[in-house]
């Protein structure tokens, strides 16, 4: 039994070594960058056969702080170009380029009722916000925003990254919360925008090769490129 | 069979070197921890406002999720030993299915069974401590269930049988023979269960997010801290390590008899 076992394990490991004979580029991607780089990724794909592109998504400050344990990211792709500040790859500066905006936005779930509501009061029993926890790039944008509108909030739940703020709100388990222009678009009818927002509440990103092996400086000179940024655009990016 | 044999174990030196390896494997995390901890800013690190509000949070939470697995998990654990019914083997899985299931997927489950949008109605649970409440219930009581009903399954049912024959009604019988028989599996159960009550974290913020004061546990507060403030982090970690290793060593007699 401990022999079938041990052999079925030898071929599973020989399976995986052989099934993939792409080159991979692991690429560190902000949760805010799902849609985004998903297509970014089937596009260079088919332009690059031979690469096989591994989106690895997460807050961006998790990415940052593995980065720094030693992950082997190829290319680094935060949710704001300060994450990206002191970054070093064999011990010469990385080339950071900023290449999208994005800008936080509050939204609602589409069954709550915005007419004749006060939109600046969401302190009533039983109603939930969901924001990015403080120190992530969405949570600093979102408190530049509730510094400048002073929309007063009740019960606060504060979400690891901006996806899951934007699950919480469209599956309407939160009635508000606060996302990125492009998350609010990504979600469709289920979700509605209250307009409240402002310029300052922006992040600016920027995409950085972490490595120097010709594939992952590829990658990163593609989301650089005008069809990526046709693709950025679609998706409600802005441009920097 | 004859082997070479190492003092007076009478192992082989294949298995201590296993052995070692999977000593390491749990030891070192640990003791980069312990090592690395800010140890002379401990006290201001865990005497924060902050760190208060989540200590009390995770107090509340997991005590009553200890009480709320003891009070419906015990009598299920009764059930599930002593009766016997179609289909019992399934629902004895359903039961333990907690143990395994990844946490955030308990957590989803909960959203569609008690979210907001549930099928079932809307109990305004999530981002509730009522919520986190659950969540770590579901989690924890399989713990206690599956101690209960191992103890039950070594007890002779004769006692109760003749404590019946002796004219004690059921529910006489049951809380004072059948309940003080099994004592220690029901202490033992309702610890571990506070314990990964205690530890809970993936359904918890799933299900009931990340509210401070209200669902922002301990293991919550050191995932939040970990993005700005890994030092305090740490300092939450060792926290509940010390809090894990009090629970272990006052379980002690039960799990690791002594000689």
């Amino acid at each position: 039994m401990i022999r079938r076992v041990a052999i079925l394990l030898t071929l599973l490991v020989v399976a995986a070594a052989c099934s993939n004979d792409r080159t991979t580029v692991d690429v560190f991607a902000a949760s805010s960058l799902t849609d985004a780089f998903s297509q970014l990724e089937t596009r260079f794909e088919q332009a690059n056969p031979t690469v096989d592109i591994r989106l690895i998504l997460g807050g961006s400050d998790t990415l940052r702080r593995q980065i720094d344990d030693g992950a082997d990211a190829d290319v680094f792709a935060p949710a704001d170009e300060s994450l990206l500040d002191g970054l070093t790859v064999d011990g010469g500066v990385i080339n950071a380029r900023p290449y999208a905006t994005n800008q936080v936005e509050m939204i609602a779930n589409s069954g709550v009722r915005t007419d004749g509501r006060d939109l600046f009061d969401w302190t009533q029993e039983g109603v939930v916000v969901a924001r990015c926890e403080e120190g992530v790039p969405c949570g600093m944008a979102t408190d530049v925003l509730l510094a400048e509108i002073p929309v007063r909030l009740g019960v606060v739940t504060f979400e690891p990254n901006v996806r899951e703020v934007l699950t919480k709100v469209r599956l309407g388990e939160a009635d508000a919360g606060f996302v990125y222009r492009t998350d609010r678009l990504s979600a469709g009818d289920d979700v509605v925008d209250l307009g409240i927002t402002s310029a300052s509440a922006s992040v600016r990103l920027a995409v950085a090769a972490l490595s120097d092996r010709t594939e992952a400086i590829a990658f990163a000179d593609f989301v650089l490129s005008d069809e990526a940024a046709a693709v950025l655009q679609d998706l409600g990016f802005g441009r920097p | 069979m004859k082997r070479r044999r190492i003092g007076s174990s009478g192992l082989p030196p294949a298995v201590f070197l296993f052995a070692a390896l999977g000593l390491l494997v749990l030891i070192v995390p640990l003791l980069g921890l312990l090592i690395q901890a800010p140890w002379s800013n401990l006290w201001n690190l865990l005497s924060t406002d902050q760190t208060l509000t989540a200590i009390r949070v995770s107090l509340i939470v997991s005590l009553a999720a200890a009480a709320g697995s003891l009070i419906v998990g015990v009598p299920l654990a009764f059930v599930l030993a002593r009766v016997e019914f179609p289909g019992k083997s399934i629902l004895r899985t359903l039961v333990t299915v907690p143990l395994v299931l990844p946490p955030v997927v308990t957590g989803v489950a909960l959203l569609y069974g008690f979210g907001n949008r549930s099928i079932f109605g809307r109990f305004d649970l999530p981002f509730s401590t009522t919520g986190a409440v659950l969540a770590a219930t579901m989690v924890a009581m399989p713990f206690l269930i599956l101690s209960v009903e191992g103890a039950l399954r070594s007890v002779d049912p004769r006692f109760e049988q003749t404590a019946a024959s002796l004219g004690a009604r059921p529910l006489y019988r049951w809380w004072h023979v059948g309940l003080p028989m099994i004592r220690p599996s029901i202490v033992a159960g309702t610890v571990l269960a506070w314990a990964r009550a205690l530890g809970e974290f993936g359904a918890t913020i799933t299900f009931a997010g990340n509210v401070p004061g209200v669902t922002r546990t301990l293991p919550l507060e050191v995932s939040t801290a970990y993005t700005n403030d890994p030092d305090r982090a740490v300092a939450l970690s060792l926290l509940m390590l010390a809090v894990s290793l009090i629970v272990l060593i006052s379980l002690r007699d039960r799990w690791v008899p002594r000689r």
